[in-house]
């Protein structure tokens, strides 16, 4: 029987440009990603210092928030939790969407997926998927290799990024995108991209479908991204979010979420109508009027939340909604 | 072992390839179809911005490597937009198989912005015996785990009926004194039962000669008397580009009886030529009972080739 989710929203809950944030976190709060900590909830997210020469950079940081359903912000982390790699490597210029798991009860390690941003020159960038481990409930992480973990294939050829980490039945499972092809646009190149998954049994090596998961439906060219899956009432449920990739920074075009649902994690059933937001007023004014995108869904007390990005691709950082009901 | 009677094969600026008069003809390398030997090579021509695309093209000999033919059509399409090749390929190595098909690994070149290059290893198929190929835009090995990047030099063969595939990776870019980037690389190898997917060894199998930054390059390996031999190119990471021979490539080999461990001898004697201040990309070819060695000289390869024979 089909699960509908249908979320009120609490509101925006972090904004890096309306505090005195560090100048490395001038903006963008992006692809919030939760650790449960006993007393307080930490959310990874990716933010970005001023622009050099015209160019950015994404670096992973936290903030802590009050666990009492309230989601009061305590405090930021006083730096990047992960540093960006090497010269040549493949996260030399950006680490975004940066993704946490731990399961405190076996083992302290917090373990993150992370892709990782390199500059081309015929296409503005690439993207590829690495690993880094903390034992510090995340305050800081150790990149595992130099190189990435998954590496591109004769049918994954580039943009293999948005990871999403999860264990289901003692099995490793990597929800990510794959680029399908880059299309030259009349600004720049823009890329294509659809969710698949991997799987693994140690964290390190990985087993790939090789097929997209998620039924595309935008009539061209549909990007789907921040594929986030939770196991809940007997199914399994992924939250995503897709646009065009032309014009996507107009509302009409631009990201908003999508759902999907399985029993195996192997075949989905796509239906966008099961997850929606509660008919609320809405304002042009609203920080997620013209985009909302990159969900991440987490339990918190036997209540669901789904925490997003709005406006501006996360310029302005995230928010959070409440599931209010079941059916 | 001793390399003797050195003879340069093809010139490239003699003759028109396929984006006209020849300019460079690197990493020879060479298969034998219907009874001639037909040497693969990657040459270049420049681009609407004015820098070098290397692609592949081949020239046909007969048994005593005379030229009896020139390719100048398109061996090989042009990588996709965003693909690991759109920049060139280089280099182009070949591969029959004991059913006679062909294929070859290609080595795909695509540029970035903080450091001149990125490149992976990918798989090129032929339907009409090495003719023309197509390779599909992704890679079959590119940076990962302990390979940062560079993964290039793919070199294919078949021993005891797994795949073997030496190649080269970058440990490190070193920013030199005068504000360069230069590369370190070493040789490594994969080993794979379907041509697609390949364990990499993520290990430096041969070990360094002049210091840890040496620069090792286009491992090709044949079984020669029972006996593995790989032939290598090696340099090192700094002043290696202009006619400082002390620095600049030079060719070495390595045996080894099980193919996981090599013995590296840097005792080849090549007969001196004054003229010639590199020696690069080698690859071994077995004609009859001898064997030769193809490999180019100086500026990389701008002139040519040349063959030698091996005698051990």
């Amino acid at each position: 029987m089909s699960t509908k989710f249908t979320w009120e929203k609490i509101g925006q809950i972090f904004d890096p440009t309306k505090y005195s944030s560090p100048s490395w976190m001038e903006h963008y709060g992006q692809s919030p990603s939760t650790l449960l900590l006993p007393d307080r909830i930490r959310i990874f997210f990716s933010c970005r210092p001023k622009p050099q020469d015209g160019y950015f950079i994404s670096l992973p940081a936290y903030a802590d928030f009050t666990r009492d359903h309230t989601f009061k912000l305590i405090s930021i982390s006083s730096q990047p939790v992960l540093s960006l790699g090497q010269r040549g490597c493949f996260d030399e210029f950006g680490i975004y969407p940066f993704s946490v798991y731990s399961e405190p009860d076996e083992d302290p390690t917090v373990h993150a997926y992370y892709a990782g941003w390199t500059r081309c020159e015929s296409v503005p960038f690439n993207v590829s998927i690495g690993y880094a481990t903390s034992t510090n409930n995340g305050e800081s992480f150790q990149r595992a290799f130099p190189g990435p973990i998954m590496s591109f294939t004769d049918k994954e050829p580039f943009i293999l990024s948005s990871p999403r980490i999860r264990k289901f039945n003692g099995l490793w499972y990597l929800f990510y995108i794959s680029g399908e092809r880059w299309i030259q646009t009349e600004t720049r190149p823009e890329p294509v991209y659809k969710i698949r998954y991997a799987t693994s049994t140690d964290g390190i090596f990985w087993e790939r479908s090789g097929k997209n998961i998620i039924p595309t439906i935008l009539p061209v060219d549909e990007a789907q991204a921040s594929p986030d899956v939770i196991f809940y009432r007997g199914r399994y449920h992924m939250f995503f979010c897709y646009r065009d990739i032309v014009n996507y920074k107009l509302r009409s075009h631009s990201y908003r979420l999508g759902y999907a649902s399985s029993t195996d994690l192997v075949m989905w059933q796509r239906d966008d109508e099961l997850s929606t937001f509660a008919s609320q007023e809405v304002s042009t004014q609203d920080w997620d009027y013209d985009m909302q995108s990159y969900p991440h869904v987490f339990c918190l007390d036997d209540c669901l939340y789904m925490l997003y990005m709005g406006n501006e691709f996360g310029r302005y950082g995230f928010g959070i909604s409440k599931l209010t009901t079941d059916a | 072992m001793r390399l003797n009677n050195v003879q340069k094969i093809f010139t490239p600026s003699h003759h028109n390839l396929l984006h006209g008069v020849g300019d460079y003809a690197q990493s020879p390398q060479a298969i034998i179809v219907d009874n001639k030997i037909r040497i693969y090579f990657t040459t270049r021509f420049k681009d609407s911005d004015h820098t070098y695309i290397s692609y592949p093209s081949y020239i046909e000999c007969d048994m005593d490597f005379e030229i009896l033919n020139i390719a100048n059509h398109e061996v090989l399409p042009k990588g996709l937009l965003g693909s690991y090749f759109e920049h060139g390929v280089f280099p182009f190595s070949p591969f029959k198989d004991k059913d006679n098909h062909i294929s070859a690994l290609i080595s795909g070149w695509s540029r970035r912005k903080s450091v001149p290059v990125e490149t992976a290893i990918g798989l090129a198929t032929s339907l009409d015996g090495g003719v023309s190929f197509t390779a599909p835009p992704g890679p079959v090995l590119s940076a990962s785990h302990h390979a940062p990047f560079l993964v290039v030099d793919g070199y294919l063969r078949k021993y005891n009926n797994l795949y073997y595939m030496w190649y080269i990776y970058g440990v490190r870019w070193k920013e030199t004194q005068d504000g360069r980037v230069e590369r370190v690389y070493k040789i490594s190898f994969a080993t794979s039962s379907d041509l697609i997917h390949w364990s990499p060894s993520f290990q430096s199998i041969i070990p360094d000669m002049i210091d840890p930054d040496e620069c090792q390059a286009l491992p090709s390996v044949i079984c020669y008397k029972d006996i593995y031999y790989m032939f290598f190119c090696y340099r090192s990471s700094e002043d290696f580009r202009g006619v400082n021979s002390q620095n600049s490539y030079k060719l070495d080999y390595a045996t080894s009886t099980d193919l996981q461990t090599w013995t590296r001898h840097n005792d080849l004697e090549i007969e001196h030529d004054p003229e010639c201040q590199m020696m690069c990309y080698p690859s071994p070819i077995q004609v009859k009972d001898k064997l030769y060695l193809l490999y180019n000289q100086d500026q990389f390869g701008k002139f040519g080739f040349v063959k030698a024979e091996v005698s051990i």
